[in-house]
């Protein structure tokens, strides 16, 4: 219990800890499933203490006193009577509930597309009020107490969706696409991980979510769908150019210059996102400079080779470049 | 010894003895069999009959009729009441009389959770 | 001679028994020597190895386990690499379900149900030693692949496409499919064994209404194994199919369904938990009894739990597959399912409370694994219920919050009523017990262990931690919870040392000269016995005999009882009706030989070359392993002797046919086997075109001409049709006679019928167009034909063996067996034939398909 208790205890501390947590809530799916999940387990830890009470007394009691739990009266009341009753009302709790988790009748104020890749997100938010679609990776930005209509698609292998602050996972399955219908209650920034074994790197694929107010959300999506920003400095330019040459753009997207490949990210405002290689490293120059130097030693088996060839301040350009593409 | 050999009644008593499982899940087969099958066409999973939708009508169909084939069965045996019966004499022993009529009993509670709580409170093919 | 009297009024037979009697009976059974001693087939050496075994692969397992949870102790720990730790995960789950729990509980039935039944053997003891030396060897190669860096790392479960050939190319995968497709025939082999000797080979008296718990639950397992192991063969052959030879059956490109290889895997799959659960439970119901010194409580409710958790776990797969996006209203269904699973426990949970009640619990180990047990699986079933529910598995499903589930569903329900049974009967294979003292720091090591390994996990899931990650960061704060369950892992690991300790200290085999009935227990095994079991087989009474009977152990050790001798002068056993035991007659069992031996031998050599695709040489090997099981075969189904008297006027026939035969159950049975397969390829094949009925057949592609269908139905008719005259020309053929030219002829014409049959089919299809890799409609009408084939060959194989028997005079109007199963087997592959036309020619056209 005491285990529990300091479980708990840590759940509650503000900062990073509740970020991926299904006990700290800040989605109107995860509230309910967190209610059901509070339900269930006070049921069940009174029904355990029930069966362990019974056991103990039928062990030390008199045998006098306890005869009436020999009996098959005793085994039909709490083997059958007993389990029936309780069952059938969790299992109308249960059902009640099954329709409408995941799922919105309203209008969706937001549709993204999410596509699991070996081992990251494609994320892109579709075109509405007559406004271009945008292309994103392993983050997503979604306005607060507005339904966001999920669409989720595999690209390889079978990967999982799963933010445990706003909703339950789905599955990403190739050849099919499943909708969910996720809305946020508070705004925050919180972390999501694939939930379904999709090959070496499954550990290394996650993402964040962040909430915005609504009218903030619209602002952001708005910058997201202007092209790179025009380098400045010297050394950033330096790094565009060879971000050109070295052939980035052969799998990479950057609107504005001459790269549209489409195998890895869109890295076009790759300077704003919290993480790199999908949720492993906060992101700034020197983390980018690492990843692009040796990502096949820091994420073995993801499909970007490490670019080896790059001398360090070549390196440090191309990093500062993309470090400024916010 | 018998006069029957034992194997040619071992069949259908221990099929009997089961009955209630079997119901269940011939039951289940059938609804998840019928509801994979319509929910992969949303044309013929919008129809309905007398303004009840197609799938929860025939799941409800499909729930009376292994619960009638079933009481049907026992009835037949003599299972269904008490004492003296006409029905096969093994079951008149406590042993295989009990456990029929226990299959047959948790055979209905699952049979009914799954019939009729389902289309009572889950949209069909959503 | 005395007129029969049964059920008996008096003791059958009289003491002093004649003198050499029972030296016969030891000579008889006694184990074979030096080398020879690899050919044993006896239960109770093939039991103990096999059990051995199980525990060999339990702690390798438990290794694997270890590492992982050194690696998890700490986050961002580097101390293994991505792809070694996802090897483990995949071998601990893949070891530890089919190397470790399936095979331990059919070893410990294989040692324990002719003990509780008292008959001499199981009915196919050279099938039992079949299955036991194909596991070891596969077993041990496959665990091998993990030092060569070729164990496979797609998980336990194998999803594709990640285990397809595109993504694993790699030979990883492929020991898996293999591999495992092998050890599940060694267990299916198994569990007909078991069907046929909980139903046919029981003590006299001793109806199902008497039968131990164990022996129920023994027989719901076996029927299960039936049911549920064909999913996966059938799952493993696709997905080896479209790795070998890209047939798409898994590649939605191409109309394939990746959730189909989910559907065929978790019908398996889940029932697969409580296959191993059962016998779990079963020796619970068998033990606690003896600890409390009464009987158990609600026997009937406890027979109808088991018999209702074997039906009800086959509607539960689904909830595997709650976050797929299936309809919400088909997971309703599973949900509901899966709480009604949950009655059957409850029974069960209450009985042995009420058992407890009714007497005074003596706290040996066996009682305190027993205690730890209730508290564990109670939790677990519990989390059980929990994850039942449609919204809560959305969060938890492939958490450590179901990490924890099932390992306190599957320790609790498994591990924990092993060792309780390791401490309660090794007294009856070994010289001495095993000790408490030592028991006692192994039972608190394991429960506390186990407890603080597993019980933060819920909320490490609950905190966002999800399955297969081999490592998290820091920031997260599931380090500290981690730590905790990994000092667990160390504590469990400690007990399990102790235990072997103990095992070393104090476990000395012997089938002659055991340590008694040391917890004064009721039930048959714990009579007084040798390596034939029983001196004599006693009627029975009662649940508990040794209770009830008085004066029991001595009559029969005395040779009072039935069969106290060899009467056939060879090993022999009594087998009794399927109901009510009433004794039938005597089968004469087989001995030690090498052919089931080397059997085995080649049969993992074919499978585990063929993995290395090294193709020439395992086909040899294939054809080896033929050879030594014909050569086994030909030795059984022998010579009908004379009736014998086992006692008491009772006088008995030593042969028997027809379907009052054992041979004849375990060819339904194993048709039930084949039923099954062929029910989950047809399955495949409409789940395919339920998601993709545009594809069913794809654009260009024509079904052929209806003559085809036509001409292959008459001709699977006329074959069966011949069959059927063979059978009854061969009543009419004496018993001395030599073979009958008739019956021969009838098998030589009635063999290439079949072949015809598949092979036209065949080649309509190839003829109208279809392509077996170019789209998952052809995929699946291949494999459809593929399997029919296999089994016309085997028809095949069977009937010219059949033949050859004929030519020889071992066949003839009395002894036909082999051809009766020759015949069964015959009639099933031609009406499975007439099937598979119907679904591949008729369906597409009832589709509107038809050209």
């Amino acid at each position: 219990m005491r285990r529990l208790l300091a479980g708990s205890a840590v759940l509650v501390l503000p900062g990073c800890e509740g970020i991926q947590s299904a006990l700290a809530p800040k989605g109107a799916d995860a509230s309910l499933i967190a209610q059901v999940s509070w339900v269930v387990f006070i049921g069940a830890g009174l029904i355990f203490a029930l069966v362990l009470g019974l056991t103990l007394y039928a062990l030390l009691a008199p045998q006098a006193r306890s005869s009436w739990t020999a009996s098959h009266g005793f085994i039909i009341g709490g083997g059958i009577v007993f389990p029936v009753v309780t069952l059938t009302a969790l299992l109308v709790y249960g059902l009640s509930l099954t329709g409408s988790v995941g799922r919105s009748t309203e209008v969706p104020a937001v549709r993204i597309e999410v596509t699991g890749e070996q081992f990251w997100w494609r994320v892109r938010y579709q075109e509405h009020g007559g406004k271009a679609a945008v292309d994103a990776a392993n983050e997503l930005h979604i306005p607060v107490g507005q339904p966001v209509e999920l669409t989720l698609r595999s690209a390889d292998v079978i990967h999982s969706f799963w933010v445990p602050n706003l909703a339950g996972k789905l599955d990403m399955i190739p050849g099919q696409q499943n909708v969910l219908s996720i809305k946020a209650s508070a705004p925050g920034t919180y972390r999501g991980q694939c939930a379904e074994y999709c090959g070496i790197q499954h550990a290394q694929m996650a993402f964040y979510v962040v909430a915005h107010p609504p009218e903030a959300f619209e602002r952001w999506l708005a910058e997201r769908r202007e092209p790179a920003a025009e380098p400045l400095a010297d050394l950033v330019k330096r790094g565009r150019d060879l971000f050109v040459a070295v052939g980035c753009g052969a799998c990479h997207t950057v609107r504005g210059i001459d790269a549209s490949g489409k195998i890895g990210p869109d890295l076009t405002h790759v300077g704003s996102r919290r993480s790199i290689g999908a949720g492993m490293w906060p992101n700034n120059a020197g983390t980018l400079a690492a990843w692009i130097a040796s990502s096949q030693h820091l994420k073995p088996g993801n499909k970007m080779p490490s670019f080896n060839v790059l001398s360090g301040t070549e390196l440090r350009a191309v990093a500062t470049y993309l470090e400024s593409l916010k | 010894m018998t006069s029957k050999p034992c194997e040619q009644r071992f069949v259908p008593a221990f099929a009997l003895l089961l009955s209630g499982f079997i119901a269940w899940a011939v039951h289940f087969g059938l609804i998840y069999g019928y509801t994979g099958l319509l929910c992969g066409r949303p044309d013929w999973a919008r129809m309905s009959v007398g303004g009840i939708g197609i799938v929860p009508l025939g799941i409800a169909v499909m729930t009376v009729l292994p619960l009638a084939a079933l009481a049907a069965v026992l009835a037949r045996n003599g299972l269904l009441r008490a004492g003296a019966n006409d029905g096969e004499a093994l079951f008149e022993a406590p042993f295989y009389r009990d456990v029929t009529l226990g299959a047959a009993a948790i055979g209905l509670v699952a049979i009914v959770w799954q019939g009729v709580l389902s289309i009572w409170l889950v949209p069909s093919c959503w | 001679m005395r007129p029969a009297v049964y059920p008996p009024k008096e003791l059958p037979n009289v003491s002093p028994r004649p003198a050499g009697e029972l030296e016969a009976l030891e000579r008889i059974w006694r184990a074979p020597r030096g080398i020879h001693f690899l050919t044993v087939v006896n239960n109770n050496y093939i039991g103990v190895f096999y059990i051995a075994t199980a525990l060999l692969f339990f702690i390798l397992a438990g290794i694997l386990a270890m590492i992982m949870r050194t690696q998890l102790a700490v986050p961002n720990n580097n101390l293994i690499s991505p792809s070694l730790y996802n090897q483990l995960f995949t071998m601990h789950g893949t070891i530890m379900m089919f190397l470790f729990a399936v095979p331990a509980v059919e070893a410990a039935s294989v040692y324990l149900l002719p003990n509780m039944q008292a008959a001499r053997d199981l009915p196919f003891p050279r099938l039992s030693a079949f299955a036991f030396w194909a596991y070891l060897i596969g077993g041990t190669v496959f665990f091998c692949s993990l030092f060569v860096g070729l164990a496979p790392d797609g998980g336990w479960f194998m999803y594709p496409p990640l285990t397809s050939f595109k993504f694993s190319p790699a030979d990883n995968a492929d020991f898996w499919l293999l591999g495992i497709g092998f050890i599940e025939i060694s267990a299916i082999a198994g569990a007909i064994e078991i069907i046929v000797g909980v139903l046919r080979t029981r003590a006299p008296g001793q109806g199902l209404d008497k039968l131990p718990v164990y022996s129920w639950a023994m027989l719901v397992f076996a029927g299960m194994i039936i049911f549920a192991f064909p999913a996966i063969i059938i799952a493993t052959y696709l997905l080896e199919l479209e790795r070998a030879f890209q047939w798409p059956f898994f590649i939605s490109e191409q109309g394939g369904n990746p959730l189909l290889w989910q559907h065929l895997f978790w019908f398996f799959g889940h029932p697969e938990v409580y296959i191993i659960f059962l016998p779990a439970a079963g020796m619970v119901s068998m033990i606690l009894p003896a600890m409390v010194q009464a009987p158990l409580v609600g026997y009937r409710l406890v027979v109808l739990a088991v018999v209702g958790t074997g039906f009800l776990s086959f509607g539960l797969w689904v909830h595997h597959m709650f976050a797929t996006g299936i309809p919400r209203l088909s997971l309703s269904f599973f949900s509901a399912a899966s709480m009604a699973v949950a009655i059957p426990s409850g029974i069960q949970v209450f009985a042995w409370i009420a058992t407890i009640a009714s007497g005074k619990l003596r706290l040996h180990t066996p009682a305190l694994f027993i205690l730890g047990f209730l508290f564990i699986f109670t939790l677990g079933g519990l989390t059980g219920v929990m994850v039942a529910l449609v919204p809560f598995d959305f969060q938890v499903h492939d958490t450590y919050f179901v990490v924890a589930h099932f390992h306190y569903v599957l320790i609790g329900g498994m591990v924990f009523p092993l060792f309780a049974a390791f401490y309660y009967w090794i007294p009856t294979a070994s010289k001495r017990p095993l000790s408490e003292r030592l028991g006692r720091w192994v039972f608190w090591l394991m429960f506390l262990g186990v407890n603080v390994t597993f019980f933060p996990m819920h909320i490490t899931g609950l905190m966002g931690m999800p399955r297969r990650v081999y490592t998290y960061p820091e920031f997260l704060n599931w380090g500290s919870l981690n730590l905790i369950s990994t000092v667990g892992a160390y504590m469990v690991a400690a007990g399990v040392l102790i235990f072997l300790i103990d095992l070393v200290r104090n476990f000395r085999f012997t089938s002659t000269d055991d340590a008694g009935n040391v917890w004064n227990s009721g039930t048959l095994e714990w009579l007084p016995a040798g390596t034939y079991q029983t001196r004599s087989m006693p009627y029975v009474t009662s649940r508990e005999p040794l209770w009830d009977q008085k004066g029991l152990a001595e009559d029969v050790e005395a040779g009072r009882w039935y069969l106290p001798g060899a009467q056939t002068g060879g090993r022999e056993a009594l087998v009794t009706s399927p109901i009510e035991a009433r004794p039938q007659y005597i089968l004469q069992i087989p001995g030690p030989g090498w052919p089931h031996v080397l059997g085995a031998v080649f049969t993992a050599a074919f499978f585990l070359l063929l993995t290395v695709k090294l193709v020439i040489p395992a086909l040899v090997c294939g054809v080896l392993a033929v050879v030594f099981v014909l050569l086994w075969m030909w030795d059984t189904d022998p010579e009908p002797k004379p009736d014998v008297e086992i006692g008491g006027g009772l006088t008995l026939p030593t042969y028997m046919s027809g379907p009052s035969s054992h041979s004849w159950w375990a060819m339904v049975v194993l048709m039930l086997v084949a039923g099954t397969s062929f029910a989950c390829l047809v399955f495949s094949y409409l789940f395919l075109w339920t998601t993709r009925p545009e594809q069913f057949p794809p654009p260009g592609i024509t079904v052929p001409e209806l003559g085809w269908p036509a001409i292959c139905a008459l001709m699977y008719v006329a074959s069966a049709g011949l069959v059927v005259i063979a059978g009854r020309q061969l009543r009419t053929v004496p018993r001395s006679g030599v073979g009958s030219w008739r019956l021969q002829l009838l098998l030589l014409s009635g063999a290439p019928l079949l072949v015809c049959a598949g092979l036209v089919d065949l080649y309509s299809q190839w003829g109208a167009g279809l392509r077996p890799a170019a789209s998952s409609y052809g995929a699946t009408v291949y494999a459809v034909m593929a399997f029919q084939i296999f089994f016309i060959a085997t028809v095949t194989i069977m009937a010219l063996f059949t033949l050859a028997k004929s030519l020889v005079g071992r066949i003839n109007g009395i002894r036909r067996a082999t051809f009766d199963n020759t015949m069964l087997f015959w009639l099933y592959t031609a009406g499975q034939g007439i099937v598979g036309l119907a679904l591949t020619h008729l369906f597409p056209r009832l589709i509107g398909a038809g050209p």
